[in-house]
């Protein structure tokens, strides 16, 4: 690898703060989701939030391994506040090695474009959470009927199990990321180019 | 030098003398223990069980005010589902149904992540971190995120202050608030750098620290009790003996 293209200190330390950032937002969507319409569109609602720092991280740090990183630690805190399951860090991994590729594949030159694609592969990491509805069925409901969830959560849950709602959450990270991404374009068109922080 | 340093480092001992402090890597396995035990139990009673070992935990590490806090937040989901929910309407019961069931399963970890925070400065970590051998460019990022925590509340406070003033719409709002967020991690980014390298964040070499951190006996045996907990726990739990 070049020299140039090696993570310093100072890269990481971004990477660290904007995934803070990041974080945090990605769990206000989490928490969110105790809303079942919510949930369902989970990686939308987390795409739709999180594109800023993502944005803003990406154009800190033009560099490989950068996504992996904020990925792992993204991994890391869920992991240890116990909120993955593993179908969730299935999906996490394979999406952010996605996104990682995507930027590659671009030279690290990031535009609009490229970023938006990346970004809505990053995004896809979060359809693990909610598709345990439509992957396990009714063992599914089941198993959280077991666990001493309320009747009426699991039936409205069980409204939600078509297909239509399963395209629509498939769906959602790329409309989210789509919609995140022009929400951080004009905020940074409007406050960041002016500061001289992009 | 070295004299000023020892002192130094005994009246921060003195400082936390009933605190005992849990090893870093001992305080991860408890976790991992906990994430096992909330994943695997099926009734809700039998983490009882666990939550209240994890609380005596706490008390001998010297935490016995999160002790307390978690047994009051026990005490009141188990009241709110026992006494409240028959008699409230559908939509309470949907919306708190899964936040208190959900947060008494997830007590356990709550605990050991807690007991590791509290008993643990963030050198630590990272000095457990680095004996774990991970890589210099996963650790700085982590510890930089967990660090940053805190500023993120504080700057959220006193945007959230600021707003109280004026009338806004929701997407003003977030606006309001993601902005300066971004501004100030800009900068804090920018400045913790320059501060970072300075000090030689930039140096390859393996880092040297004056505190030193071992697994003693009491790590051990935290460990393999909560193990042995968890264990009859879980066959408690399968075998459906309560």
């Amino acid at each position: 690898m070049k020299q140039e293209m090696k993570l310093t200190g100072k890269d990481l330390i971004n990477i660290g703060i904007y995934t803070a950032i990041l974080f945090v937002l990605n769990f206000v969507a989490m928490f969110a989701g105790i809303v079942p319409f919510l949930w369902t569109i989970l990686p939308g609602t987390a795409a739709l939030l999180t594109a800023i720092p993502f944005a803003m991280m990406n154009l800190k740090v033009k560099k490989p391994g950068a996504i992996l990183i904020m990925g792992a630690i993204v991994a890391l805190i869920y992991f240890v506040t116990g909120q993955f399951t593993v179908l969730l860090l299935i999906t996490f991994v394979v999406a952010c090695i996605a996104s990682e590729a995507i930027r590659f594949a671009f030279h690290y030159k990031d535009t609009f474009v490229t970023m938006t694609v990346s970004f809505i592969a990053f995004s896809f990491g979060m359809i693990g959470s909610p598709l345990p509805i439509w992957c396990y069925g009714e063992s599914f409901f089941t198993q959280i009927a077991e666990n001493g969830m309320t009747k009426e959560y699991i039936d409205t849950l069980r409204g939600f199990a078509t297909t239509e709602n399963l395209i629509l959450m498939l769906i959602s990270p790329i409309i989210g990321g789509i919609l995140g991404m022009l929400i951080a374009k004009v905020l940074f068109k409007k406050h960041f180019k002016n500061a001289g922080v992009v | 030098m070295e004299k000023i340093m020892d002192r130094e480092l005994q009246s921060l001992k003195k400082e936390n003398k009933y605190k005992k402090s849990l090893d870093p890597r001992a305080g991860i396995i408890i976790l991992l223990i906990s994430n096992v035990v909330v994943f695997m139990q099926k009734a809700a009673m039998v983490g009882t069980i666990y939550v209240i070992f994890m609380g005596i935990l706490l008390l001998v590490y010297g935490c016995p005010k999160s002790c307390i806090k978690f047994y009051i937040v026990l005490l009141g989901m188990i009241a709110v589902q026992r006494y409240i929910f028959p008699y409230a309407p559908s939509w309470i019961v949907i919306l708190f149904g899964i936040f208190t069931n959900y947060g008494r399963r997830m007590l356990p970890c709550l605990m050991a992540g807690i007991m590791l925070i509290k008993t643990n400065t963030m050198h630590r970590f990272i000095l457990a971190m680095r004996k774990m051998r991970w890589t210099e460019s996963l650790v700085i990022p982590v510890a930089v995120a967990i660090r940053y925590f805190p500023a993120i509340r504080e700057e959220w406070q006193h945007v959230h202050e600021a707003m109280k003033l004026r009338k806004l719409s929701v997407a003003e709002k977030l606006e309001g608030c993601l902005v300066p967020m971004m501004l100030s991690a800009t900068t804090t980014a920018e400045e913790l750098a320059q501060a970072a390298v300075t000090r030689g964040i930039e140096n390859p070499v393996r880092k040297t620290s004056y505190e030193e951190i071992k697994i003693e006996w009491m790590d051990i045996v935290s460990v393999g009790l909560s193990l042995m907990v968890a264990i009859i726990v879980l066959v408690i739990d399968n075998r459906g003996l309560l």
